[in-house]
């Protein structure tokens, strides 16, 4: 499966658990996100967002409804 | 008299420098403990204030919210809500990297509305800009109205005056209390919170409504219900960010000045997925190194030392009761316990070093997802790895996995990985099932098997915690979400205060159950009944006349027959039927329960038995192994019955080093107990098996 890299606009949460989570570390909405790169075989993906690094699993970057603002190539 | 002292509470997010300044303010004066219901180490220390008042000072784990999503961030927003809680502070010390402010300020804004006394600490202003930091004192100064302390725990900055100001922190502590909450409670929500006088204030009610019951499941009931408790988290958590983010702006914070281009580079390189995952190997086997084969040199000096204490004291003190708990009862307990040290403080250098250096959030990040479907966690493989060279180490090592079911299941799995006691024990049985024979002129036979059971103990790790985490109950979400810090040159201070605290608890705590079990195994195995062992000599004696025995041969037989004879011999015989099936006699039964001391035990138990005399040589056990016989004149070790042992010894916890730490670790002996009887029937399914099938 491939996942775009490049930069998104946060516009929301799709699961209320993950965004109590997401929000205290200051992932929520407005925000930019940078997909750069994902671990082995469908591992997490490591992302930045206000210059920082976080790890977030696939799952977790899912429940974010995302607009995509730059296009990076992809993610394998 | 007791004197009165005040509890001071150290708070800050995860990576905020707060656990430097702990060390810093307490040095060598820490106690360990735990908080009440959850494995989550409490860490105080007691210091003295200029006016000669004692602080205790309550080093909370990191937290990034008093929302909480994990144990540890629940274990501080039970202790600043709950008035009753024994780690309720008086006041707060916050600690935040300057760098990472707009991150960190949340959970500020929170405290600040629960009206603690609070004193900010903004940390690592080594690195920052001293305009930066002169806005941000000045800022923080003025909204939140209380002292903001510029520090650096690596150059040292500050860190006296923080000292003498925390005695104002509790004098002054009416001053604080003048400030307008920062986060305004919804009109709807503050009319339904009824005044109550058991609370600070509308905000500390507000979370109490969250978290009530979580604390006190019987008397409060849940206010809000789940969906609408979030919503309400979420609002409240959006408002003070925006709040945050106006403060942002009025000091035109630059994000980009973090030290992040560095941190890009070098992520750029370990974080990528190949590439990071062979630099992680390479660093591991590294660590194994150091664990199996350099701590083997401190290790034996331990060993050696002890044993010529022993001597020494054995001479000094003669042949009586007391001599003989101290000699053969205490001193090999004690040096059970300290043979141990080397190990522990090796790996958790190394541990810690990569912790403070920002490299293990790293290895979360590459592993989480593999080790995820086994119901492990990222960081599990740190102790699955170290387990390879000792599971004591390697247990204690999970203390860094948040997760509490990951936790557990991790050190559940841990003793199934062949640890270096087992070799001892291979090297001497493995012969009666592969000859040793090259294979393509590199490979030996029985170096192949070696690697056979590695293996199969890891396959039965992984095996076992994909079973086990659903025995496992936690209302903890499994979430990776993780900040990954920058990196930095870790301090050795911080380092070493690691490793001393780790060698400290386990000597003071998993130390004391070894040495309870290695004095009852002594007294199992010395003692008999009343006139048993003169009998037996006697017996040996006229037997050795008659055979022509010289009296090294006599004196190894009498040990050999007293053995036999003592308590661990007649439990031995009295535990035959059940390992019989297993193809194992009497004289394996003994070496089974005095091998619980440590696997490798088994030699010198097995050399004892055979009157080889005090004998650790596995080689030459194996060469008197391979003579002994059955009632039918076949060979005793044969193919079936050694597989059957090997088995045995690869998964029974046959170490009560494991059995107590696991006991300490997971603070219950429920668990240790559970391991030990799930791998008892795991290895005796396995031998039957093997010896009915071969």
């Amino acid at each position: 499966m491939y996942y775009p890299k490049g930069k998104f606009l946060i516009l929301g949460f799709k699961d209320p658990f993950l965004a109590a989570r997401l929000i205290a570390l200051g992932i929520y909405p407005g925000k930019e996100l940078e997909i750069k790169r994902k671990a082995l075989l469908g591992g997490a993906f490591y992302v930045e967002v206000d210059c920082c690094h976080f790890a977030l699993r696939e799952d977790e970057l899912f429940g974010l409804e995302l607009k995509q603002l730059t296009d990076g190539g992809a993610v394998v | 008299m007791v004197e009165q002292s005040y509890k001071i509470g150290l708070v800050g997010n995860p990576n905020s420098g707060k656990t430097s300044i702990f060390n810093h303010l307490t040095g060598l004066n820490q106690k360990v403990g735990n908080y009440p219901g959850v494995t989550v180490d409490s860490k105080s220390g007691k210091i003295r204030a200029k006016d000669g008042s004692l602080i205790e000072l309550i080093d909370f784990p990191g937290a990034y919210s008093l929302h909480s999503n994990t144990y540890d961030e629940f274990v501080l927003t039970r202790a600043l809500i709950d008035l009753k809680d024994p780690h309720h502070p008086d006041a707060i010390i916050y600690v935040a990297d300057i760098l990472l402010l707009d991150k960190q300020l949340l959970l500020l804004t929170q405290i600040v509305d629960l009206e603690f006394p609070v004193i900010v600490c903004l940390s690592n202003c080594d690195l920052a800009e001293p305009e930066l930091i002169e806005k941000w004192t000045l800022l923080l100064e003025q909204k939140l109205k209380c002292p903001i302390i510029p520090v650096s725990s690596k150059s040292y900055l500050n860190l006296d005056t923080l000292k003498e100001r925390i005695q104002s922190i509790i004098r002054f502590s009416h001053i604080f209390l003048s400030r307008k909450n920062l986060y305004t409670i919804p009109e709807h929500e503050l009319e339904k919170l009824e005044s109550n006088a058991l609370f600070k204030n509308a905000y500390n009610y507000l979370l109490w409504k969250h978290y009530g019951q979580k604390i006190q499941s019987s008397r409060i009931n849940n206010y809000f219900g789940k969906e609408h408790s979030l919503k309400l988290q979420i609002e409240e958590t959006l408002e003070r960010y925006d709040l945050i983010d106006e403060w942002v702006s009025l000091i035109q914070f630059n994000k980009n000045t973090r030290s992040k281009e560095n941190t890009n580079k070098i992520d750029a390189v370990l974080t990528q997925p190949l590439v990071g995952v062979t630099i992680f190997t390479v660093i591991m086997f590294f660590i194994f190194q150091a664990i199996f084969s350099w701590a083997s040199y401190p290790m034996d000096w331990i060993e050696s030392g002890f044993a010529t204490l022993q001597g020494s004291l054995g001479d000094l003190l003669g042949d009586g009761l007391f001599s003989q708990l101290i000699v053969k009862g205490l001193i090999p307990g004690l040096s059970g316990v300290m043979v141990f040290i080397p190990q522990i403080a090796i790996l958790f250098f190394l541990i810690s070093w990569m912790e403070e250096l920002g490299y293990m959030a790293r290895v979360v990040y590459l592993f989480d997802h593999l080790l995820k479907k086994v119901g492990l966690n990222g960081r599990s493989v740190v102790g699955l790895i170290s387990g390879g060279a000792c599971a004591i180490p390697a247990i204690m090592s999970t203390r860094s996995i948040n997760n509490q079911r990951d936790r557990l299941v991790t050190m559940f799995v841990i003793p199934l990985i062949p640890c270096s006691a087992r070799i001892p024990v291979y090297t001497a049985l493995i012969g009666f099932v592969v000859p040793y024979k090259e294979i393509m002129g590199i490979f030996n036979s029985q170096g192949v098997a070696f690697m056979a059971l590695y293996s199969l103990g890891i396959v039965m790790a992984l095996l076992t915690a994909m079973v086990i985490r659903y025995f496992v109950k936690t209302d903890e979400l499994s979430v990776l979400a993780m900040q990954l810090p920058d990196y930095r040159l870790p301090q050795m201070r911080q380092v070493l205060m690691v490793v001393y605290e780790k060698v400290k608890s386990f000597v003071f705590e998993a130390g004391k159950i070894i040495l309870l079990i290695s004095i009852i195994l002594w007294f199992m195995s010395s003692f008999s009944w009343k006139g048993e062992f003169d009998k037996v000599e006697q017996e040996v004696r006229m037997e050795s006349k008659m055979m022509g025995r010289d009296s090294l041969e006599t004196l190894s037989e009498i040990e050999a027959r007293k053995l036999e004879h003592s308590f661990a011999g007649q439990a031995g015989r009295f535990i035959e039927p059940i390992v019989e099936p297993l193809g194992f006699d009497w004289k394996i039964s003994i070496a089974l329960l005095t091998s619980f001391a440590a696997r490798e035990v088994f030699v010198g138990t097995m050399s004892t038995i055979y009157s080889l005399g005090s004998n650790d040589d596995e080689i030459l056990l194996r060469d008197r192994m391979a003579l002994e016989k059955r009632s039918d004149g076949s060979l005793f070790f044969d193919k079936k019955t050694s597989i059957s042992l090997i088995l045995f010894y690869a998964f029974a916890m046959q170490c009560m080093s494991t059995f107590a730490v696991m006991w300490k670790e997971t603070r219950t002996k429920r668990w240790p107990i559970v391991q030990f009887i799930y791998m008892g029937l795991l290895a005796y399914f396995a031998s039957w098996l093997a010896y009915h099938w071969f």
